[in-house]
Order: C-alpha cells, then sequence, then structure tokens
C-alpha cells in the first residue's frame, strides 16, 4: 500500500501540467512523491523509465546496473554521456537524474539482479520494472515480485519490436508463467534502435504511473505488441492458465 | 481456406519472411498448422517452434486473431485467420 505524500508548492509549480488530467490530481501526485520503483537495469529501457518517472515525481528510485560505460551504450542508453566513458553506469546515471529532479531519491545500486540481492530489491519497493537484457534476471525479479505481491511491469526489445505488458499480483500470470523457459537462442547483445527502446521505455513509465496512480487501464492480461519498422500496433490477449 | 501467419522477434529470421500466407484444407486447427508449419520450413524454424515431443516450446507464444492459443485445446482456424508467432524478448 502506497502511502501518499503531502505536496510542496514548488511540487504543485513542477507537476501542474500532468496534475490538470483527470482523475490524476494532487492526490495522484501525492501517490506518485509517496512511491519506490526498482528498475533493473538502467540501460536504453530502463534509463528511459527512469528518466520519465524521474520526471513524473516519483519519490524514490532503486536503480540496479553493474559495471561501466561503454561507447556501444551510448546509442540508446540516454541517462549516460560521452564523458562518463569508463565511469559507473548507475552513478551516471542518478547524477542526470539528481540534474533533472533534485527533490528525488536515487538509490543506485552498482549490482545486476541475482539470486543473492533479488529478494532485498524486489521487497524494497513498491513497483518493479524489469528492463533486464537476461531472462535469468527477469525471472529472478517475476519471481519474487509475484511472492511478495508487488506489481511488475515488462517492456522489451528487439530490432525494431517491442512488447509491453503490466502483470499484477493476484490478476494475471508473471513472466516466469507466461514463458516457463528462457529461450536459448537469447544473447545478452542484439540488434536495435535506441528510439524503439525510448519508445517503449515511455510506455513503460506511463504503466508505472497508472498502477501507481490508480488511473486509466494498466495493460494486465494484454501484451502490447509494436512493429516501428512497419509502425503496427497489437494488443494480444494473454490466456488466463 | 487461406491462413495469415506472422513471425515476429528472431523467429522472423529463422523463418526467412515476416509474414506469409498458407493454404489449407478446411477443418484445421492451429496446432495442425504449426506442426505443418514447422515440417513445411524445416530447421531452423521447427527447432524454434516445436519441442522434442512436438509441443509448442515454452519460449514462443502462439495468438489467432489476436488470442492466445493454449496448446492443449484445439482451436478450430477459419479463412482470413491470422496466426502470430511471439518469442520471448528482454531488454538492454
Amino acid at each position: 500500500m502506497i502511502e501518499p505524500k503531502p505536496l510542496t508548492d514548488e511540487e504543485r509549480a513542477v507537476y501542474e501540467w500532468q496534475m490538470w488530467v483527470p482523475e490524476f490530481g494532487e492526490e495522484g501526485q501525492e501517490k506518485l512523491k509517496g512511491a519506490s520503483v526498482l528498475i533493473s537495469r538502467i540501460g536504453g529501457l530502463g534509463g528511459v523509465v527512469a528518466y520519465e518517472l524521474a520526471a513524473a515525481g516519483v519519490g524514490r528510485l532503486v536503480l540496479a546496473h553493474a559495471g561501466d560505460v561503454k561507447p556501444s551504450d551510448l546509442n540508446r542508453q540516454l541517462l549516460m554521456t560521452h564523458d562518463g566513458l569508463g565511469k559507473s553506469r548507475v552513478e551516471s546515471a542518478a547524477r542526470r537524474l539528481r540534474e533533472l529532479n533534485p527533490r528525488l531519491e536515487v538509490e543506485a545500486i552498482a549490482e545486476n539482479v541475482t539470486e543473492d540481492n533479488a529478494a532485498a530489491l524486489v521487497g524494497s519497493v513498491d513497483l518493479v520494472v524489469d528492463c533486464a537484457p537476461l531472462f535469468e534476471e527477469r525471472f529472478l525479479m517475476n519471481r519474487e515480485a509475484k511472492s511478495q505481491g508487488k506489481p511488475l511491469v515488462e517492456c522489451a526489445m528487439y530490432e525494431m519490436e517491442a512488447q509491453l505488458t503490466t502483470f499484477l499480483p493476484g490478476e494475471t500470470r508473471y513472466l516466469h508463467e507466461l514463458y516457463p523457459e528462457k529461450p536459448e537462442w537469447w544473447k545478452r547483445e542484439f540488434p536495435v534502435f535506441g528510439a524503439v527502446s525510448g519508445a517503449v521505455g515511455c510506455m513503460g513509465a506511463m504503466e508505472a504511473i497508472k498502477v501507481i496512480s490508480g488511473i486509466g487501464e494498466p495493460l494486465t492480461g494484454e501484451l502490447l505488441v509494436f512493429d516501428l519498422g512497419e509502425m503496427r500496433f497489437h494488443k494480444m490477449k494473454l490466456g488466463a492458465s | 481456406m487461406k491462413v495469415k501467419i506472422r513471425y515476429c522477434g528472431q523467429l522472423k529470421q529463422a523463418a526467412g519472411c515476416p509474414v506469409e500466407e498458407v493454404e489449407s484444407g478446411s477443418g484445421l486447427s492451429a496446432q495442425e498448422l504449426i506442426a505443418s508449419v514447422a515440417a513445411s520450413h524445416g530447421e531452423p524454424l521447427s527447432g524454434y517452434l516445436l519441442d522434442g515431443s512436438g509441443g509448442l516450446r515454452a519460449t514462443v507464444l502462439a495468438f489467432v486473431n489476436e488470442e492466445q492459443v493454449d496448446w492443449e485445446t484445439a482451436r478450430p482456424l477459419s479463412d482470413g485467420d491470422e496466426l502470430v508467432f511471439m518469442s520471448a524478448i528482454a531488454g538492454g
């Protein structure tokens, strides 16, 4: 249960335009301020999710991502910059997010999700956004989110295609139930444009905002699939069992 | 009857095309068509779609007219249906 936090006058000024959205208002903004979100990892997908949630006024972000910034990150990882090459990814991300929103509480964990940290990471937040490149990490987060009763937004991309859905405790299946095995052919490095990861990242952030604030209709029981090569969008109905 | 088949993600490369139309006799189920498509394409597509016992792989989802196919329940097909294969993808 998210405990709403009252807004300051500065926050009312910053979030004025989104508080004009019908059904959201100051009550929705207070819920965002009281919310915490885990994002793993914060690359092409997760970085954009984090940036949008920081801009929207989510109170606390937990970022989990190991390693340093590499040249090949810079086509899509929008929280990383050229002068950050060779430096910690999460530290670069945290710095960019604080520049955007100095009120944001950021917890930068320089680790990927593992068996050792998954329970604690998921347990420390209200909602999880899964942006990891490896299915081992995705399954760990999904199993923990399901067992701890936490909602999870699932974002994925490949080439010019993307998939998005939202898992809710007691209402939907989670990723490891939808795909019980990891695909043997999946590789950590794959072809993609930053504009594709950015597009699905923005949509994933909107799913998180909807679930936290209780507005709109989250993508539950449905998988949004889109191909930006053809600008083809489909909502696929997922089976119940 | 004619059924349109669309391949998403890495299945597109395995099939060698993003979309194709197949013609078959009436009364075919989605499960039978999937087996037939795997057999006609051969490898690598058949290995991506089917497991060792001829069932749909746990890493692939199949949809007919945007509704997920439950492999255990025969899903009859009609002329003009669209069958979509989707493989699990991740992020980065």
